[in-house]
């Protein structure tokens, strides 16, 4: 097929009959949300009444006043770095015992992916009465131990919730990652790893120069996704902590509903829409700018 | 290539370790529910909740955002990958967009539009939700499905006198059945366990879909007929319809996944 043409035929317009349907569910369930939040960003409203007061940016100077605010972003940048960096190294250890074919290797891969599967309210019920201070099984077992001094009240301590609710989120998602990775190792050629052998380069070096270098599509999403499942993280999140104590595990998700539909403020909701809005398109298009970078055989071929 | 010694030990041990961190939570979570009452608990939960109809929401949710994303997914990866018309790229890239946005982001105007529409309360109110979610993030991965089909393939059969039509439902659809898999259960996967929307869209009790359910477990925790244990058992009762449908699942998703289908 010939690369590029600059004409269209006729008969090619009736193809957009095929992304139809696509594009009419996300023009009315993402693009008309996303554009009422902008708007609504700049009224004091509570998302009920009939009137709204315009209040021009004071909603956006409000929240960067809000400790809260900050509060969120720290968590936000926290969460992701450590999941992303975690997941991708666990992933791609797990891959690669399962690549070399290691003993046991396809009951494994389905044992770790399992927490993925796992209905977040569920796993995050387990985890509370896990990390209950007074009868939970994590200070039972502590005091079991005779390491009383050891135990703490997790998920009631201010300083140590968030990394709780890091463990539990690592714990569900890096089955994910590992699955990402496995897929991909598998579709490198094996070709490429005896070409090195017969160099004499170790399996190290096989892995630092052939793997990994590779997997580089395999890296981009799992950073990608580890950053927007950071921003989305809300069930996890809400079944343990919801938010506290004190704020001090608040997520995007947490805030914006309990903005919107506990203590009815609109505009302030809808302004941390747009602000989360504005950090997910900065890192998808520091994303697409990384990922297609001088590699024009992943562009789309028109 | 054989492993040498050493590294069949590390990672042996490696995985035995992580098999207990990934699966003591279920563990502990199942044992706990045969505690104090043993096999009873299991009947106790359903004379304080009819999970029947709960299930039955979940279904019927699931079962509904399955269809509309196999239908316009399959259309749009198609059109993406094989055929042409203006502005495509762009176009693409637009719709990939869509899987950055949260939940929380849509939420509100989404309440909007379905208190406007009187559509509180029915699983209509999730199914279109959910189905553009998933479509937006399992667009990429089924594009590139089709990608790695040749394109010979089709203009043999364009050369027959087939239409794009025909081509696509008859040779094309059917070749990228695994891409389609995946992103199936990917798609189940996503709505069973969704859980801010459905809280926020559905209120009544019986008519929630089973990933709220155990929210309200920890409210009746503790009275006299609802003990830990029982809600354990409940946990494991939430949890089975999820279990088995990953353990039929799983091939499928290895196999689908490895055929080129992740790319980026």
């Amino acid at each position: 097929m010939p690369n590029r043409r600059l004409t269209y035929r006729k008969s090619d317009l009736q193809n957009y009959w095929f992304i139809a349907p696509v594009f009419l569910l996300f023009a009315v369930f993402i693009v008309y949300p996303i554009v009422y939040n902008f708007i609504i960003s700049g009224y004091d409203w509570n998302g009920v009444s009939l009137t709204r007061k315009a209040v021009g940016w004071l909603n956006y100077t409000a929240t960067f006043k809000d400790p809260i605010f900050a509060k969120i972003m720290s968590n936000y940048w926290i969460f992701a770095v450590v999941t992303i960096v975690t997941q991708a190294f666990f992933g791609i250890l797990f891959a690669s015992f399962f690549i070399n074919k290691i003993k046991g290797s396809s009951v494994y891969r389905i044992l770790f992916y399992l927490p993925a599967v796992v209905t977040p309210t569920i796993i995050g019920h387990v985890f509370s009465k896990f990390f209950e201070a007074n009868y939970g099984t994590l200070n039972t077992m502590l005091r079991g131990l005779g390491m009383e001094s050891a135990t703490r009240t997790w998920l009631a301590d201010p300083s140590l919730a968030l990394g709780c609710i890091l463990f539990v989120n690592i714990w569900q998602w890096t089955g994910y990652s590992m699955l990402l990775y496995y897929a991909n190792m598998l579709n490198i050629s094996e070709d490429l790893y005896e070409a090195a052998e017969i160099d004499g380069a170790n399996k190290a070096m096989q892995f630092l120069r052939i793997t990994l270098p590779l997997l580089r599509s395999t890296h981009f999403s799992v950073f990608i996704l580890g950053a927007l499942g950071s921003l989305k993280c809300y069930d996890i999140v809400y079944v343990l902590t919801n938010g506290g104590p004190n704020h001090a595990t608040e997520t995007f998700s947490t805030y914006i509903q309990t903005l919107a539909f506990s203590t009815f403020k609109q505009g302030r909701a809808a302004t941390l829409v747009v602000l989360m809005f504005v950090i997910a398109m900065v890192i998808t298009a520091l994303q697409l700018v990384l990922y297609y970078r001088g590699d024009h055989e992943k562009e789309l071929s028109a | 290539m054989k492993n040498s010694h050493g590294y069949r030990i590390v990672s042996g041990v490696v995985c035995v370790l992580a098999t207990v961190l990934f699966m003591f939570p279920l563990c502990i979570m199942v044992w706990r529910s045969f505690q104090n009452g043993g096999l009873p608990n299991y009947s106790k939960v359903f004379d304080s909740y009819n999970l029947l109809l709960n299930f039955w929401s979940s279904i019927k949710i699931v079962g509904g955002t399955l269809m509309v994303v196999a239908f316009s997914v399959s259309l749009a990866a198609f059109a993406f990958s094989k055929l042409r018309f203006p502005g495509k790229k762009a176009l693409y890239y637009i719709l990939l967009s869509g899987m950055m946005i949260p939940t929380a982001a849509t939420i509100f105007p989404l309440f909007q539009i379905v208190k406007g529409l009187n559509l509180l309360g029915s699983s209509l109110s999730l199914i279109f939700p959910y189905a553009t979610a998933s479509c937006c993030f399992n667009l990429m991965i089924l594009k590139n499905y089709y990608d790695a089909i040749p394109n010979e393939m089709m203009q043999a059969a364009h050369i027959d006198g087939a239409s794009k039509r025909q081509i696509f439902s008859s040779i094309m659809m059917p070749i990228a059945m695994p891409g389609l898999s995946v992103v199936l259960i990917q798609t189940f996967l996503s709505a069973w366990n969704e859980l801010q929307m459905s809280k926020t869209f559905i209120t009544d009790p019986t008519l929630q879909p089973i990933s709220i359910i155990p929210i309200r477990f920890a409210q009746t925790v503790s009275s006299i007929s609802f003990t830990t244990e029982v809600m354990y058992a409940a946990l494991v009762i939430c949890l089975i319809p999820v279990v088995v449908f990953y353990i039929i699942a799983a091939r499928f998703l290895v196999a689908g996944l490895t055929n080129g289908a992740i790319k980026g």
